[in-house]
């Protein structure tokens, strides 16, 4: 998958994420986060 | 640990909630790269009393196994001793002070920036950096370390357990920060006053 972000072109097939943190609202935080990088990416939105 | 996976875009998430979780999870990272982004708290529950790991070391752990992996930290921590070690051990590709972020958009950016290899600091942290870009040879980490220990009220005992220089050495490195702070009084109360004034505590 190509991706245009920026003007910039990053090609990415997969995007592994791993959250080390421990408290419930920061980890809900960058799930959310993770969910817009994904609709800028061209992704669509997520089904959770 | 939990592992989410979203349809549409091959999003994977997995996560780990202390230092013992982390490490487990980073094993079998390292059997199944890639490992594109990282969030991490340095600040990070242990439940082996044994292992003295803390965030911080596994930063240092990623940064040196995972060169190409992308480490967002988000800390509550907002010391410019604590962010000062953080940039300079770890390198992180984007530094979040917890009380800066004011939205998703804040840590959504972050991500999208070290997507394109590019840092991200929040703005707490690049007034910590401005601090050293003003003052790049005002004092370095050895120096930040005595006045970090020195504003939890060490004395020469403890600085011998805490630094890695003989007595003269510390003392050198003391009368020297007197000089570069102007502390005439030669008093270690009022050079600890002064270094949070300038923020390198």
């Amino acid at each position: 998958m190509m991706n245009n972000i920026n003007g910039k072109e990053i090609y990415m097939k997969n995007l592994n994420v791993l959250i080390i943190e421990d408290h419930p609202l920061m980890i809900d935080c960058y799930v959310k986060a993770l969910a817009i990088v994904k609709e800028k990416m061209g992704g669509g939105k997520s089904r959770d | 640990m939990s592992k989410k996976k979203w349809g549409g875009v091959n999003l994977e998430i997995s996560q780990a909630f202390d230092t013992f979780e982390a490490y487990s999870q980073l094993k079998i990272a390292k059997e199944n790269p890639p490992l594109d982004i990282v969030f991490l708290d340095i600040r990070l529950p242990n439940i082996d009393p044994s292992n003295k790991r803390s965030g911080a070391d596994i930063g240092i752990k990623l940064r040196k196994e995972f060169p190409e992996t992308k480490i967002i930290i988000g800390t509550f921590y907002d010391d410019s001793y604590r962010i000062n070690n953080l940039i300079d051990k770890i390198d992180p590709d984007a530094l979040l002070i917890k009380g800066d972020i004011k939205g998703l958009e804040n840590i959504a950016s972050a991500v999208l920036r070290t997507l394109n290899n590019k840092h991200y600091y929040s703005t707490s942290v690049i007034e910590i950096m401005r601090t050293r870009v003003k003052n790049p040879h005002l004092v370095d980490a050895i120096d930040r370390q005595i006045l970090h220990e020195l504003s939890n009220g060490a004395r020469m005992k403890e600085l011998l357990e805490q630094i890695p220089l003989s007595k003269s050495g510390i003392e050198k490195r003391i009368r020297q920060l007197w000089v570069a702070f102007n502390i005439e009084s030669h008093c270690y109360r009022e050079l600890v006053i002064c270094a949070k004034e300038k923020g390198f505590i």
